[in-house]
């Protein structure tokens, strides 16, 4: 269990994500994106809260 | 006391403490005395900080007005998908995004230059560095109000120097009152107030530096080009990654300065987030509302805060 949660992978997803977010809070292409913005760079957050108390 | 050297011995100090003092102090482990001082910064922090951010995540699922008295309701997720479908609440993200972007770049590249400069210790660098600092030293109230002044299309020194320089009749533009303009008014404003700050944790950064990694790339014949790419570069990166995370995080939430000089306008041109979560939260009275956008703001500035230290963590392990 512990080989699928160390922290450099998850870490970066989580960072990919809240930059995604970041950049579909504020670009001026779709509605949609912004919309769903918010989900992602909570999610962003969370993960990334969590995968920094995971082993290295 | 002791009467012969006129002083007060530890042990005279400890007999002068009040008895039930005394022993409540001495009946305390390491452990108590350090939760005894660290308590009340807790408590505090706990009261200004967790509180108030809890509170507010509570307001953001009701349809509380602060103004009405009255049944508050819940209203589940219905003010973040309000929010989340809002053109107008869209629109001021691309508002704070262009200003944020903007300052941000100029104020780094600008701010770094000048601290190059002052480095170099010239004759009366010192006059210049105080010179150039003054403008953060200045209240936003202050500034956002000469602004205003200097940007007056018929007496404002802004429009004249443009003129002077372009030949453009001074009277033919407004900074502040035209669509086109006003974003780029408020972008000056605050890369003139705050390019020395930016400047300030450059120098910082430039003078860590130790002089022998120079005099040692100068024995291999570096350049002084290849010395900057080098050396000088990634040594003061750190703290430019600095400067960038702290104007960002302010400029993202920047009021008082757009505040005093547009108001949001012309129309909404200038209207960034903070401005439109002011007029929901204080003028249109919907707390709840403000609230979940509040909260949207805040989970952005963590997600960043968070990347940004962890590259700044990267960058100083290097």
């Amino acid at each position: 269990m512990k080989r699928y949660f160390k922290r450099g992978p998850w870490e970066m997803a989580a960072m990919a994500l809240i930059a995604l977010g970041v950049i579909m809070l504020m670009q001026p292409f779709a509605l949609v994106l912004y919309t769903y913005s918010f989900v992602t760079l909570l999610a962003g957050t969370a993960l990334f809260t969590v995968a920094s108390k995971f082993p290295e | 006391m002791n009467e012969h050297s006129g002083t007060i011995s530890i042990a005279d100090k400890a007999a002068a403490t009040p008895r039930p003092v005394a022993v409540r102090v001495r009946g305390l482990s390491d452990k108590g005395i350090a939760w005894l001082f660290v308590g009340p910064t807790i408590v505090l922090l706990l009261a200004i900080n967790i509180f108030p951010l809890i509170w507010t995540i509570y307001l953001s699922f009701t349809n509380y007005a602060a103004n009405r008295s009255g049944e508050v309701k819940n209203v589940g997720t219905r003010n973040y998908e309000r929010i989340l479908n809002d053109a107008d609440i869209w629109a001021a993200m691309q508002a704070t995004a262009h200003f944020v972007i903007w300052t941000i770049a100029i104020e780094t590249v600008l701010g770094f230059a000048l601290a190059y400069l002052i480095d170099k210790k010239f004759r009366g660098h010192g006059f210049w560095t105080t010179l150039l600092l003054l403008p953060m030293m200045l209240s936003p109230a202050v500034v956002g109000n000469f602004w205003k002044f200097l940007y007056e299309p018929q007496i404002g020194l802004f429009n004249y120097a443009i003129s002077y320089l372009t030949g453009i009749d001074r009277t033919s533009f407004q900074m502040l009152g035209e669509v086109s303009l006003a974003p780029w008014a408020i972008v000056i404003v605050d890369v003139w107030m705050w390019t020395p700050y930016v400047m300030l944790i450059c120098l910082a950064g430039l003078r860590s530096i130790p002089d022998y990694i120079y005099e040692a790339a100068e024995v291999d014949r570096a350049s002084p080009w290849r010395q900057f790419v080098s050396i000088t570069l990634p040594m003061s990166m750190p703290f430019i990654m600095l400067a960038v995370l702290f104007r960002g995080i302010e400029n993202f939430k920047m009021f008082d300065l757009i505040n005093l000089l547009t108001s949001g306008g012309p129309g909404s041109t200038t209207e960034v987030a903070s401005i439109t979560l002011k007029r929901a939260a204080f003028e249109s009275w919907r707390t709840g509302y403000s609230s979940a956008f509040a909260i949207i703001l805040f989970v952005a500035v963590f997600g960043l805060a968070n990347i940004y230290v962890k590259a700044l963590n990267k960058v100083k392990q290097r």
